[in-house]
């Protein structure tokens, strides 16, 4: 296994801190790899053969993985394949969304083969007159290939990108002015990649030479001469210098510099063998053409997340429909109880009903029950007949005698007067009265004698008044100094409430 | 290289592809999801339904039990018994019918004429008393006065009170509710008693 040497490591440092990722790079059917763990190089390894079948890219990547140790799933790929082609196209001034649209109306036209194109660009140097797009084409069972094999081992391809844009990010070390245009010639396995670019700024345009035209150094410089021309007209530049980077160039650059017209010189960037898998870490990724689309990117992120939303989605509906289902059992069973309970309140209004009805019956003949034995009245009136004819003083005869019921009580007058054996006097009439009267309060009857009792008289201004006053007025007349004559009182009426 | 400028080629019809996998597989799970709790909603609004109606039918058997216990609280079968024990008591406390009031009339009648007292009923009035049936209560005026004719050594008034003592122990329900005695010294010059005579109606049905 190859190790990268501590001069090499020292552009470790440059990597994203925390990244864990393998680079990768498949150039004309040599395959290396670079283990990058937590932003530190882990590993390299070199394939100790050439590879060109797209079919093994699964293989490598595991021969990969287990000798440089990686622990992660993403890899990072360069790639150059002879399908994969670099197109420069005239595009309106757009950017963003519009200018993919464009660029994807061109790619049919563009592409070099009949299978559909899986592509990318990156905005090339405008001319006078229009915007121009570097546009890759790559046929995309290939690239789909690459994804499918590495997912076959386990990993997720999350780019594969040309070798122009590890060459365009060495523009940016090479000895030139802020105007200066450069073109950098690298050897590829055998092939030669061209790009034309400057300093600070998009690639002019990029070329891929196969190896058979890259065999000879002749054909080489009428190439990169007329790239040269090319540029110059397109753009009405010229290029101040040729850099040439990779061994099989370098060991020839005499040869080329006495056909060029131009300074050629042998790049600054060191070059070592996992060199492009290296820088392929390196790359920034919002400014390297990534023929792996940003929704093929995520697609992992996605799945998860796909994954995980159906799961608790699914734990949800599982949950909501064993909840549902419990409570429409619950449901159910109440249901059941309800029944039985509306059987219940049926009987017990049935009952109810029935008790309803026969307390009724039972109270009206409680009622009549009551009504013609208990509240049956007695025979007061006879009873106070026959008492009046024992407890009545001798000296009174009892002339009228008015019994008559009032609601619960009973109302009596008693009309009588002195006997006719007894000589008429006030007093005895007073005293005969006054003692029938005790009798019915405190006999038998317990009755309420009214205080309006009177004594009547016969004279001839009769009147009648309270026995009191009538007193009053007989003492009074005894003192007078002249009494009127007066009649003795011989009568009297007695009114009483019997309870 | 250059390309010529770009077209703008026909939109392809896609069906229901332009929707994307992905927002197709958000809306079936959102569809699922949605349908689930549907179905949860419907069947805890069941439940709790359900519930209420169990609750008021459980609150309407306590209601319904308590008020047949106090119904029998206060008729327990010894007031049930005794109101039932007493009823023949009650109904032979009745006159039955007309024909019973003119034999008790006539009776009155013929225990006045030993007593030298001559008797006269005025019909006063009738009314029905609802008592679980109805009552014919009927009220009489009866005149009492000593016979001139007859001569009797005993005094008029006690022959009154006999009369009326008599009455009074008859066992049906004859309730006197008024009585007017008028008269001089030792005698009794009249008589009149409201009497009040309770009668089992013919179409009364037994209790």
């Amino acid at each position: 296994m190859y190790r990268i040497q501590p001069s090499t490591l020292s552009v470790a440092s440059h990597f994203p801190k925390g990244l864990t990722t393998l680079g990768v790079s498949w150039l004309g059917g040599q395959f290396d790899a670079v283990a990058l763990h937590r932003g530190e190089i882990a590993g390299t390894w070199h394939a100790p053969e050439a590879c060109d079948d797209i079919e093994k890219f699964g293989d490598l990547l595991q021969q990969a993985v287990a000798k440089t140790g990686f622990q992660g799933n993403s890899i990072h790929l360069v790639l150059s394949h002879p399908k994969l082609t670099h197109q420069l196209v005239d595009v309106p001034d757009a950017k963003g969304p519009a200018l993919r649209a464009l660029v994807q109306r061109q790619v049919e036209k563009l592409k070099l083969f009949e299978e559909i194109a899986a592509w990318t660009f990156e905005k090339a140097e405008a001319t006078k007159t229009s915007t121009s797009a570097l546009v890759h084409l790559l046929p995309r069972a290939i690239l789909y290939r690459l994804v499918g094999c590495a997912e076959t081992a386990g990993f997720h391809l999350i780019s594969v990108v040309p070798p122009t844009a590890i060459l365009h990010a060495q523009f940016a070390r090479l000895p030139l002015d802020g105007k200066g245009i450069g073109l950098i010639a690298a050897d590829i396995d055998g092939g030669t990649t061209i790009v034309v670019g400057r300093r600070d700024g998009p690639l002019f345009l990029a070329r891929s030479l196969d190896s058979s035209r890259a065999r000879g150094p002749s054909a080489l410089v009428v190439d990169i001469n007329r790239t040269l021309l090319y540029v110059s007209q397109r753009y009405g530049v010229d290029v101040t210098g040729v850099w040439l980077f990779g061994p099989a160039l370098t060991e020839r650059i005499e040869e080329f510099r006495p056909q060029l017209h131009v300074p050629v010189e042998a790049s600054p960037e060191p070059h070592s063998v996992p060199y492009w898998a290296q820088e392929s870490l390196r790359a920034p990724a919002e400014y390297t053409p990534n023929l792996i689309s940003a929704r093929q990117i995520r697609a992992p992120q996605r799945r998860a997340l796909l994954k995980l939303t159906t799961v608790l989605a699914a734990a949800a509906v599982l949950t909501m429909l064993a909840a549902a289902s419990w409570f429409y059992f619950k449901a159910r069973s109440e249901r059941l109880q309800i029944a039985t309970l509306q059987l219940e309140v049926a009987q017990l209004q049935t009952q109810h009903q029935t008790f309803q009805q026969s307390f009724v019956e039972l109270a009206n003949r409680e009622r009549f029950v009551q009504g013609v034995l208990d509240y049956r009245p007695g025979p007061v009136p006879i009873w106070l007949a026959a008492y009046l004819g024992e407890v009545t003083p001798p000296e009174l005869t009892v002339t009228n005698l008015h019994i008559v019921r009032q609601t619960n009580t009973w109302r009596v007058q008693i009309v009588g007067k002195l006997q006719s054996t007894v000589s008429p006097s006030t007093k005895t009439l007073l005293r005969g009265v006054e003692e029938l009267a005790d009798k019915l309060r405190n006999g038998p009857f317990q009755a309420t004698v009214l205080p309006s009792y009177v004594a009547e008289t016969r004279a001839p201004s009769a009147r009648t008044k309270t026995a009191t006053s009538a007193f009053a007025d007989w003492a009074a007349q005894l003192k007078a100094p002249a009494p009127a004559p007066l009649a003795s009182p011989t009568h009297f009426t007695l009114e009483a409430v019997l309870q | 290289m250059t390309a010529p400028p770009p077209k703008a080629p026909p939109r392809p019809k896609r069906g229901f592809r332009w929707l994307g996998v992905a927002n197709i597989e958000r809306i079936v799970v959102f569809s699922v999801v949605t349908i689930a709790g549907v179905l949860l909603w419907t069947s805890v609004s069941r439940l709790v339904r359900v519930r209420s109606e169990s609750r008021d039918l459980t609150r309407r058997i306590a209601h319904l039990s308590g008020e047949i216990d106090v119904m029998r609280s206060q008729w327990p079968s010894s007031r049930t018994q005794q109101v039932a024990s007493r009823i023949p008591a009650a109904e032979a406390t009745l006159f039955q019918g007309p024909p019973a009031v003119a034999e008790w009339i006539e009776s009155v009648r013929a225990a006045a004429i030993p007593l030298a007292l001559e008797t006269d009923f005025e019909f006063v009035g009738a009314h029905t008393q609802a008592l679980n049936r109805a009552i014919a209560v009927m009220q009489t005026r009866l005149h009492i006065a000593p016979d001139r004719d007859s001569e009797s050594v005993r005094p008029s008034y006690n022959r009154l009170l006999e009369l009326g003592q008599s009455i009074a122990r008859h066992p049906k329900r004859l309730d006197v509710l008024e009585l007017s005695v008028s008269g001089s010294s030792n005698s009794v010059g009249e008589a009149t008693a409201l009497i009040e005579v309770w009668s089992d109606t013919p179409s009364a049905a037994a209790p």
